[in-house]
């Protein structure tokens, strides 16, 4: 080691950026646990009855973008930033696919073993530790490969795209939700608002927002065939009331484990949930290796 | 509707968004010096007009309203552009 002073990069690539990512997820799963469902997705449910339990929710949710996957038993699908593993699980449990979970939180992945082990769904469940463009992955092996809310972290997000179709099989899908601005000028004049930087600085370390428009660039860009988008803007809107609702009503047990923490969480949701269709959009994309 | 309605309506949103119930608000009242507002506080008095009078606000008026006089002309405008059948 040299003793020469290290200096931080302004924009994401060094060290920094993953390691504060990191850390927002690498956080004691309880507390996840006192305001998400109990398979601890961290993103938005489907409520087309309109009165669905957050728990029913998610789970109309998995099935939807299972099916925009279009697995099947024996599948192979990735997951990338898996979080909890709620969708890995589930594809290994409900589907029989054989699933591997990428995520750079150390913690993350000792829970979604543990929880596919109690599941006894351990051997087609396998979690990576580390960021996609670290990690060793089998290329043109893949049925499927998910990015469910967690491009917004990656610093080389057309890099990513690239991977995923590297890592698919020649007729594999790729499904990708993501919050976005809602279109270029929205972000150009919010992207360094207050508001912006509470969310994705001091909430979640380092994430950035980008209209949908560039991420469809990105797919073509890495030889995709766009097959389908949908706004999932009004039921992320929902989760998040739900999420409010449970942070509030166990922020006593929040703030035991973290001084502070509720009225932090309650923040970040009012300033996601004021925001929706006014600065930002949420999308879901699904693009295909098919010529 | 007229005029003072609006106002009126928006004004109960406005306290209510706030939690600011017993507190008078002059319809000339600058939104953005009442305590505890920030621009995400004036967003959710919007989205609560726009669900109330179904109507959507131009981004100008969104992002550079300051009053509950100039939020109700607007609204007034819209409804009366499109009345309800």
């Amino acid at each position: 080691m040299t003793a020469q002073p290290q200096t931080e990069p302004a924009r994401p690539g060094g060290g920094w950026s993953h390691g504060v990512t990191n850390a927002h997820y690498d956080q004691d799963p309880r507390i996840f646990q006192l305001f998400l469902d109990s398979s601890m997705k961290y993103s938005p449910g489907l409520f087309p009855n309109g009165n669905e339990s957050l728990e029913a929710a998610q789970h109309k949710k998995m099935h939807f973008i299972a099916g925009q996957l279009g697995v099947k038993a024996g599948s192979r699908v990735l997951d990338i930033g898996c979080g909890w593993g709620s969708f890995v699980c589930f594809l290994a449990k409900e589907y029989g696919c054989d699933v591997v979970g990428v995520t750079p939180a150390p913690r993350q992945a000792e829970h979604i073993r543990a929880r596919a082990a109690g599941l006894g769904v351990a051997e087609r469940v396998r979690i990576v530790v580390g960021h996609l463009h670290e990690v060793s992955l089998p290329g043109g092996a893949f049925d499927g490969v998910s990015f469910i809310g967690s491009i917004t972290h990656f610093p080389d997000k057309p890099g990513a795209l690239a991977t995923a179709w590297s890592l698919l099989k020649p007729t594999g899908t790729t499904y990708l939700s993501e919050t976005c601005f809602c279109n270029a000028a929205k972000r150009r004049e919010f992207a360094s608002r207050p508001g912006t930087k509470f969310v994705l600085q001091d909430t979640f370390g380092w994430a950035e927002l980008i209209p949908v428009s560039e991420y469809i660039r990105y797919f073509e860009d890495a030889g995709f065939s766009l097959q389908g988008l949908t706004d999932l803007t009004a039921p992320f809107h929902r989760t998040i009331e739900i999420w409010s609702e449970n942070a509030e009503r166990n922020g006593a047990a929040l703030d035991a484990i973290e001084p502070g923490l509720s009225d932090r969480l309650l923040k970040y949701f009012e300033i996601s949930n004021a925001a929706w269709g006014y600065t930002s959009k949420q999308y879901a994309v699904v693009a295909s290796k098919r010529r | 509707m007229k005029s003072t309605s609006f106002e009126d309506a928006i004004k109960q949103i406005v306290q209510h968004t706030l939690k600011l119930p017993d507190r008078e608000i002059a319809p000339n009242t600058n939104l953005r010096d009442l305590p505890g507002v920030e621009s995400i506080k004036i967003l959710r008095i919007v989205a609560s007009i726009e669900k109330a009078f179904d109507v959507r606000l131009d981004d100008q008026v969104v992002f550079r309203v300051n009053t509950i006089e100039e939020l109700a002309t607007e609204v007034g405008k819209l409804v009366e552009e499109h009345p309800t059948p």
